[in-house]
């Protein structure tokens, strides 16, 4: 066997060969990992106790506290506000939740949450709770009023098409009464009613014309009774459709029935038979007719005067029912905007209003639980103390061992030497890293992540080795070396993601915490572990970067301190 | 008397007092040259290389936080010697052992190991001299969590062996140094003196050509130091060089085929065990054993007596052991007392004293 597989097996055998030693070295971990695995298979959150004030109870304040209650969370009341802010001070309480105002539906609601950051580890699984239960009450509240919001709209477009009907209604009659009044009012201008008389008198009865000139003082004057009647029947229409008063009117209807008893006179008086036209009785007819006419001037004129101010009445009545049709127009025209507006409000889904972005955290892994955050946060801290702490102390205890100096009088190069160091470490750490490995493959069930992150594992190992071999070349004492080891240790956790995002840190920190075995291992063993991801091995490249530099500063240092330490 | 001259010569040296000044003042004073010679300059005059050296130190020295632990050590060590070194605490036999075997770099000189391949400085080629040599040091170096059989099989593995010869050579070396039955005890679960067997069964793991011990004796109980005498001696016979520090005078008087005395830092004196006892022994040993065992009433006698000079009187084990100038003066004096008190003399011997005896009279 070559002299470097002899020296790491009896490092290994010499650290193993106490019962104490192989607890903390193999049972540790893999209690670790056990204990993890069935205590974090849930993320119960019955422990936390938040406490609650509120300025006046509500339907949904209660609500809301109902809600985080339904999580799980013990909830507690409090009188003021500050006693349950002193609550979460003193440590009775994890978080204070003050409702601010009469928080009812539709008012304008503050949610005070006090809670203590110092508690980091508490802080995500009280936030997660309180903010989920929060959003589910906030999303009904704001899902109710957009309802109503929703529902007044569709109202309003209901209304508006229905009255939209009547207005075009109403637009078409009254357009349809302008119409009628402006005929009705042509309809009534007077006339050429007037009725030439002379032409009773311009007859010569004793020519040979005169019956075709009575006959065309006939037949004018049966067009003009004709033509009279026409416009009575207008006038008595216009005279009912006017705004005159009634008194008015019946006065009016009173000369107009007397001038419509005329025209029918007056018809009767040209209804002359042939028998008639004798010169006798055409004389007397043309008379009476001549009379009738005159009478029947007389009436006309005075209709005519009653038309014209009908006419006038008319035109007033037709210039408002066409300023009516404007406003209506306008009126249409607003309905229309409101009716373009109300279409153009395409989301009516009150779901969609309240939540417009919905937020569904949706894992990535099959276990919902601490389990996943845990496995390689344990992995890591278990690697990084042991890494850290079994090299400096075999090397230590090596040194002061009472086989120092037969050890040291062996004919091996103490390059070797140290390489059996590395070799003896790795091969715990590697024992470790597979018992957490079966135990993390046991309870996430991802078999085909646990070859790459056993190789991730490994190199992370190796590096956290080669910094523990450092501690061990450079501090002699074991307690000083197990300090050392233990606050570097802290140092690198501290700065790993593991409790602090370093995202969320200042850049040039959180570029030079990238450099931490701890952040790039965590990171590699997280993705390759519960992902199966090959990938991952190329992120630990910097890693075996940084362990090439600190093997090269092991071999520099492991020739320099043999020779010191002779002289 | 040798107190006061080496309290001197410290005391000069230390105030910065040049060594020819330093002589000069000395044999003025009535110091005999040879001794004031041996104080000032034993272990720094260069040797003269001999054909078959294993280890040859030149002008080795060392100084830990100011203090000079070696100064100027000249020493060579001759292939299949046993090669005892004695010296007070804090002489500097540990470090020179350490320099041997490569733990230790010196700041002046050099430590050449004459390996089969040729001769190698072992600053420069550490690897070549571990593989050569053994050590077992003053304290067992050992796993404590793992078993004997584990520890010797580490051991011999990591120098080479395949893990059967491993194996076969842990089972015969448990064997040899009576651990066999242990095997498969913790080494943290032994004894001291088991620790320290299973220490040098570890050091002759890869079968060294030059052995290492320091102190490898102690703890142990007399019928265990004897045997492991004789395992190091069967182990010598076989042609392995051994370097031995230890306190065990007695047992390095008998054992050792040389020894080198440090002193300050110095290899003071190398020598066989009779040539030590001549060069720094001036008196010689009357070992008295009387039937009364009035050796108060004997001391008394002689100090009486006018021109003995009784440097130093021993009782031990029943007997008495007078150290004197004039052996022959005393032998008489002594007869002459057991005469006067009509008292058995059982025992009488002339003899130079132990190396033990020297050490006590040199260092104390």
């Amino acid at each position: 066997m070559k002299p470097l597989l002899i020296l790491a097996k009896n490092h290994v055998r010499t650290l193993l060969r106490s019962r104490a030693t192989v607890l903390t070295v193999l049972a540790v971990p893999l209690a670790l990992l056990l204990i993890a695995g069935f205590v974090f298979d849930t993320s119960s959150l019955h422990r936390v106790r938040v406490g609650v004030w509120s300025s006046s109870a509500s339907e949904l304040s209660e609500s809301i506290i109902s809600t985080i209650q339904q999580e799980g969370v013990t909830i507690h009341q409090y009188n003021t506000q500050d006693e349950c802010v002193d609550a979460v001070k003193q440590g009775d309480q994890h978080a204070c939740l003050a409702f601010i105002g009469t928080f009812a539906r539709g008012a304008s609601n503050t949610l005070h949450l006090y809670v203590d950051p110092s508690r980091t580890s508490l802080m995500h699984p009280l936030l997660q709770a309180l903010e989920s239960a929060l959003a589910i009450r906030a999303d009904e509240v704001g899902k109710d009023l957009a309802t109503t919001v929703v529902s007044a709209l569709q109202k309003i477009r209901d209304t508006v098409e229905l009255r939209k009907g009547a207005v075009i209604t109403l637009t078409t009659s009254i357009n349809g009464a302008g119409h009628s009044v402006g005929q009705l009012a042509t309809a009534i201008t007077p006339a050429n009613t007037t009725l030439d008389a002379t032409i009773a008198s311009d007859i010569d009865l004793a020519g040979t014309q005169h019956t075709q000139q009575v006959e065309e003082l006939l037949n004018a004057t049966t067009e003009l009774a004709e033509d009279l009647q026409d416009q009575l029947e207008a006038v008595d229409f216009a005279i009912n459709s006017s705004t005159l008063s009634n008194t008015s009117k019946q006065s009016l209807r009173a000369q107009v029935a007397n001038a419509t008893v005329l025209a029918e006179d007056l018809l009767d008086e040209a209804n002359i038979t042939t028998s008639d036209l004798t010169v006798v009785n055409l004389t007397g007819k043309i008379d009476s007719l001549v009379a009738k006419l005159a009478t029947t001037k007389a009436s006309i004129d005075a209709i005519a005067a009653v038309q014209g101010s009908l006419a006038a009445n008319l035109h007033a009545i037709k210039s408002k029912l066409d300023a009516s049709l404007l406003t209506i127009a306008e009126l249409q025209k607003a309905f229309n905007d409101i009716t373009a507006a109300l279409e153009s409000v395409t989301v009516t889904d009150p779901d969609a209003i309240a939540a417009p972005v919905k937020t569904v955290i949706m894992p990535v892994t099959s276990e919902t639980n601490y389990r996943t955050y845990a496995f390689p946060f344990l992995m890591v801290i278990v690697l990084l103390f042991s890494g850290l702490l079994v090299p400096p102390l075999l090397m230590i205890s090596e040194q002061s061992s009472p086989a120092a100096l037969r050890a040291a009088l062996l004919p091996i190069k103490p390059i070797v030497k140290l390489q059996a160091f590395f070799l003896a470490s790795i091969a715990i750490l590697g024992a470790q890293s597979l018992l957490m490995l079966i135990v993390a493959g046991l309870f996430l069930q991802v078999w085909a992540g646990l070859l790459p992150a056993l190789i991730v594992l490994l190199v992370v190992s190796a590096v956290v080795i080669l910094i523990g071999m450092l501690i061990g070349m450079l501090v002699s004492r074991e307690l000083l070396a197990v300090l050392t080891s233990i606050i570097l240790g802290v140092i690198m956790l501290v700065l790993s993601d593991f409790i602090i995002p370093l995202d969320t840190l200042p850049r040039w920190f959180s570029v030079l915490a990238q450099l931490n075995p701890a952040v790039i291992g965590g990171e590699a063993i997280r993705t390759s572990l519960l992902f199966g991801d090959w990938g991952s091995l190329l992120s630990v490249g910097a890693l075996i970067i940084v362990g090439g530099v600190l093997a090269v500063i092991i071999l520099v240092l492991g020739h320099a301190i043999p020779q010191l330490r002779k002289r | 008397m040798a107190d006061v001259l080496q309290s001197f010569v410290q005391s000069s040296l230390s105030k910065g007092m040049p060594q020819g000044e330093l002589e000069q003042t000395l044999i003025k004073a009535g110091w005999p040259k040879d001794i004031v010679l041996k104080y000032l300059h034993k272990g720094t005059e260069p040797i003269t290389p001999s054909k078959n050296a294993q280890i040859r130190m030149q002008g080795i020295s060392k100084t830990f936080d100011g203090k000079k632990v070696l100064d100027n050590v000249n020493l060579e060590i001759v292939q299949g010697e046993i090669f005892g070194i004695i010296g007070q605490s804090g002489s500097g036999k540990t470090t020179l052992l350490q320099m041997i075997a490569g733990l230790v770099q010196p700041d002046r000189g050099d430590v050449v190991a004459f390996l089969p391949a040729g001769p190698q400085s072992v600053r420069q080629s550490p690897e070549a001299m571990r593989s050569f040599m053994g050590y077992a040091a003053q304290q067992p170096s050992l796993y404590p969590d793992l078993t004997v059989e584990e520890n010797l099989m580490h051991f011999g593995q990591a120098f080479g062996l395949s893990e059967r010869a491993a194996r076969q050579k842990a089972a015969s070396l448990l064997k040899l140094v009576g651990l066999a039955d242990t095997r498969s005890v913790r080494a943290s679960n032994l004894s001291g003196g088991m620790q320290k067997r299973l220490d040098i069964a570890c050091a002759l793991v890869h079968d060294p050509k030059l052995l290492l011990m320091d102190e490898p004796v102690a703890d142990l109980d007399v019928v265990l130091r004897t045997h492991l005498w004789d395992v190091l001696r069967a182990i010598n016979k076989q042609g392995t060089t051994i370097i031995i520090a230890s306190h065990f005078l007695a047992d390095l008087e008998s054992f050792c085929d040389r020894i080198g005395i440090m002193r300050n830092g110095r290899v003071a004196e190398t020598g066989t065990p009779d040539e030590l006892r001549v060069i720094y022994s001036r008196n010689q040993e009357v070992k008295v054993e009387l039937g009364s065992r009035a050796y108060d009433d004997l001391v008394t006698f002689l100090k009486r007596q006018q021109n003995l000079e009784i440097a130093k009187t021993i009782k031990e084990l029943g007997t008495i052991k007078i150290q004197t100038g004039q052996p022959t003066a005393t032998l008489e004096a002594v007869l002459q007392f057991s005469k006067q008190r009509k008292d058995t003399l059982l025992h009488l011997e002339v003899g130079r004293p132990s190396v033990r005896e020297l050490f006590e009279e040199l260092f104390t």
